[in-house]
């Protein structure tokens, strides 16, 4: 994954199709544990961003730009 | 000249008025001022414009019995008060009065009127702006997902705004929020210019945030016109940051409230409506790691069942392979020792077949051996000296050896001649040395 930081809408997309992935497409045993580590960071970033104090929101939005 | 005095003319006016005038007409128009005096008497200066220009004005008055009764029923019809700037159709009686001049006198007044006719103001107000291809623009901008960053038009003081703040900063999932003041002054003739103000001092920093909210608080109907007007409306419709208003009202919706991305009905609605969304957004995150971790868990186990399956099944196939070649090598032995066992048999009956005539063969040569052994023997038997003398042969030896052919032998020399039973001593006499 590239480092740039995604938005809220494109994180929860990556985490559903991944998701989906292991869900439906039975993915090779090797990759399932990227996979996981990839969802699971990403779920972890967008639930400390929900909750972030005001610098941290201000810096990681601007991230975003 | 006949002359009348001052009073007798202001009556010869009235006892005119009051012959030739109705009790009372319908007549509209519009409030251009209005105050109560103490006692609760309503006094009001009403004009007719064309355009911005005056072309009628007269006072008027409700005496405050009456003014209760009908500032009541016109609220409660129009949802706004009686207040200068509105258009209204009333009863009235012309009044003159000697002292006070003319005036006219209000004695009903027809709210449906103020209605249609704010109605009919609305629908010009959205027609222009249907015409010009902004009333949807800020409809159609989508939401963030989670609006996080949010600009808020408003006064300091209205109690709206802090019913807002609080619900924003206390939410129960302790989401953060960054939120902006821009004041304005939120109802009268400035309202709307002060509005369109704040919403360039947002546009200056625009980055900043995700949208904006107009809010205000609920509670008392007090004028709502201002979020009728038509610059204010445009200005929100254009405005590249979604709108989500929160006036407070409990009639129909402003213009404000049409054009604006979202409308609530009050701030803490507006509160509630961000913190749901941010709710919906992060509920699909738990979702999310639920689902990860049960189809992730179940992959697991189905891979593990996978590969202990695969690892039975290779058990299996080797215990097979294992078998057939145990067996296979059992077979071998089993064919290595028939062969061995065939070999040694083939081998045995070669030797035997050979023995035969190697027993044949050794038995012949020893006989022949035995025969030249026995014919050697025999001629042995003949060389031995002993079966020569046996034949009356003699040996003679000197000096207790044999005589060799180049011996000289010399008179006095002893002889000894032995013979089968003899051993005879004799002195040479004679000898003829050749």
């Amino acid at each position: 994954m590239s480092k740039k930081k995604l938005t809220y809408k494109e994180s929860l997309e990556r985490i559903e199709t991944i998701v989906d992935v292991i869900e439906n497409q039975q993915p090779d045993i090797d990759d399932l544990s990227s996979l996981v580590k990839e969802a699971t960071q990403l779920i972890k970033d967008c639930k400390s961003r929900l909750k972030n104090t005001e610098e941290e929101l201000n810096s990681s939005l601007e991230n975003l730009e | 000249m006949t002359h009348l005095s001052l009073f007798e003319l202001t009556s010869l006016i009235k006892s005119e008025l009051e012959k030739n005038l109705e009790p009372s007409y319908w007549v509209i128009a519009e409030i251009s001022e209005m105050r109560l005096n103490p006692k609760g008497h309503c006094y009001m200066e009403l004009v007719d414009k064309e355009g911005q220009f005056v072309t009628s004005k007269i006072r008027a008055n409700i005496w405050a019995y009456t003014y209760r009764n009908l500032s009541a029923w016109f609220e409660s019809i129009t949802k706004t008060p009686l207040q200068s700037g509105i258009k209204v159709l009333l009863n009235v009686q012309v009044q003159y009065h000697e002292l006070y001049g003319m005036s006219l006198n209000i004695k009903d007044l027809d709210p449906n009127f103020t209605l249609g006719e704010r109605a009919r103001k609305r629908q010009e107000v959205i027609q222009q702006l249907q015409d010009e291809g902004v009333f949807d623009i800020n409809k159609e901008l989508v939401l963030p997902t989670v609006p996080q960053r949010i600009a808020i038009i408003s006064s300091e003081t209205a109690a709206g705004y802090g019913d807002f703040k609080n619900q924003i900063e206390q939410n129960s999932r302790g989401y953060s929020f960054k939120t902006k003041l821009f004041q304005s002054l939120m109802q009268g003739d400035q309202a709307p210019s002060a509005m369109i103000a704040a919403l360039h001092q947002i546009h200056a920093e625009i980055k900043a945030f995700d949208l904006v909210v107009i809010i205000r608080g609920g509670g008392s109907q007090v004028d709502l016109d201002c979020f009728d007007d038509y610059e204010l409306a445009s200005h929100i419709a254009q405005f590249p940051l979604p709108v989500i208003t929160g006036i407070g009202h409990e009639r129909d919706e402003t213009i404000a409230d049409l054009v604006a991305n979202t409308q609530m009905k009050t701030p803490t609605a507006v509160a509630e409506f961000l913190i749901s969304g941010i709710e919906r957004y992060d509920d699909s995150l738990n979702e999310m790691a639920y689902r990860l971790e049960k189809s992730g868990k179940h992959l697991l186990q189905v891979s593990s069942y996978e590969i202990m399956n695969i690892g039975y099944a290779l058990q299996a196939s080797m215990k097979a392979i294992m078998h057939r070649s145990e067996s296979g090598l059992a077979q071998k032995e089993l064919r290595l020792n028939y062969a061995v066992q065939n070999l040694f048999k083939i081998e045995n009956r070669k030797v035997d077949n050979f023995e035969v005539p190697l027993i044949k063969a050794k038995s012949q040569r020893l006989k022949e051996a035995e025969k030249k052994l026995d014919g050697l023997e025999k001629q042995l038997k003949l060389l031995d000296p002993a079966s020569v003398l046996k034949r009356g042969y003699s040996i003679t030896l000197i000096n207790g050896k044999f005589i060799s052919e180049e011996q000289k032998i010399q008179p006095g020399e002893e002889l000894e001649t032995i013979t089968t039973k003899h051993r005879i001593k004799s002195t040479v006499k004679s000898a003829n040395n050749e």
